[in-house]
């Protein structure tokens, strides 16, 4: 089949998750802020304030089963998609203004393995260029099944 | 095997010298490490071999403490291969911080040279070495290890003791070599800094290869980016003129020694 990674008709057969763990309980959402898209959230919330941030693209949660307890607990959250959304030059600025003003702790980009995914990827590294402060960045790659292929820093 | 787990891996090698040459094998130099006090539980541990290598390397050590057992090899479920390591920044930056100390330390055997064919003794070059090692290596590097990384580790370890009593035999060269300089002690300023270049060279090892990929794997992202903010506001705290001085010396070492 051809045609972009990023947009390809698949389907995945249904896998047996190899645990009841947790299958009857109900989980509390790890979310502690609102809102969380890109172009809505303010680097001058108090909650930015040193916090390890998650920079994550809008299929990630679909994808991981585990999103929250495994990866936005105890992180505030940003989400994006490098594909769709317009004004990307404002995400850059925001991840500055993160960095300087709301002086958080690490960032963490989160991304499908699509190759458009990457996008967001560039679009963090350009945030932090341009801020004076410097930070860790991580970069968490996530397949199209819901599995963590790479956590690395960058 | 428990037993044998819990000791110090100095002991378990004095008991029976095959267990040095087993750990030899799989690049676990602890044999001619200088304390060798770690136990052999945490040795195992720390060095993070790949499931089926860790579970051999056991097997054969209880086979040799334990002759007499029917010891089993244990199985190892596929997957848990070595993953390509890849430093945290703020571990990155202290292995950034080692080239340049190694290439100093390297230096020691060209200045020794200079120290024994000389009619005088180049004090200049000699405070200048000694400044390095006091200002770049241990107040500006190991100073970060000791005041900040360290507490992010269980300092009780012997792993931790080892490395920070590496810290105060280096410091005890360099001070001796301080006082060889002052009362013209050629043998003195020979042996210590020989002593000092041999020390330095192992415990840099032992950090850029064990210790700090084990700490580094055991630190959240939040304890990094804690780490990584410590780092540069301790650097903020000493100045930038305290590494630019420093390697600017490294320079002219690398000028003076590459022309011969």
């Amino acid at each position: 089949m051809q045609g972009c990674p990023g947009s390809r008709m698949q389907s995945f057969e249904k896998r047996d998750s190899g645990t009841t763990e947790d299958i009857t309980g109900k989980r509390p959402s790890e979310l502690r802020q609102w809102p969380i898209q890109m172009h809505l959230v303010s680097p001058q919330a108090p909650y930015f304030e040193k916090s390890d941030v998650l920079l994550a693209a809008d299929c990630v949660p679909f994808a991981l089963a585990d999103f929250h307890r495994d990866h936005l607990k105890g992180n505030t959250l940003a989400i994006a998609c490098p594909k769709l959304d317009s004004g990307q030059e404002i995400y850059i600025e925001k991840i500055r203004a993160l960095v300087d003003e709301a002086r958080i702790n690490t960032l963490t980009a989160m991304i499908m393995q699509v190759p458009c995914c990457s996008g967001l990827l560039a679009i963090a590294k350009q945030g932090l260029e341009r801020a004076e402060r410097k930070i860790p960045l991580k970069v968490v790659v996530v397949s199209l099944q819901g599995e963590v292929l790479s956590e690395q820093w960058a | 095997m428990q037993n044998f787990m819990n000791m110090s891996v100095k002991e378990v090698i004095e008991k029976n010298p095959r267990i040095g040459e087993i750990l030899e094998e799989y690049h676990i130099g602890c044999v001619p490490c200088t304390v060798a006090t770690c136990l052999l539980r945490d040795v195992v541990t720390i060095h993070n071999l790949p499931g089926k290598d860790e579970a051999m390397l056991m097997y054969r050590m209880e086979k040799e403490l334990y002759p007499e057992r029917n010891v089993q090899l244990r199985e190892v479920a596929e997957g848990k291969e070595k993953e390509e390591f890849k430093f945290s920044p703020p571990m990155q930056e202290l292995v950034d911080e080692h080239v340049h100390i190694k290439q100093l330390v390297a230096y020691i055997s060209e200045v020794l040279e200079l120290v024994a064919q000389d009619e005088d003794i180049d004090r200049d070059l000699l405070f200048n070495v000694i400044r390095f090692i006091r200002e770049y290596a241990d107040r500006y590097h190991h100073a970060k290890e000791e005041d900040i990384l360290f507490e992010y580790t269980d300092r009780s370890l012997e792993i931790i003791n080892v490395i920070m009593e590496d810290h105060v035999t280096a410091r005890g060269h360099i001070q001796a070599v301080v006082d060889a300089i002052d009362t013209g002690n050629r043998e003195e300023i020979i042996s210590h800094l020989t002593a000092y270049q041999a020390l330095l060279t192992e415990h840099i090892t032992k950090e850029d290869e064990i210790l700090f990929p084990w700490i580094d794997r055991g630190l959240t992202t939040s304890q990094v980016g804690e780490i990584y903010r410590k780092f540069s506001e301790a650097d903020a705290e000493l100045g930038s003129d305290l590494p630019r001085r420093n390697l600017e010396f490294l320079r002219t070492l690398n000028e003076k020694f590459a022309s011969q």
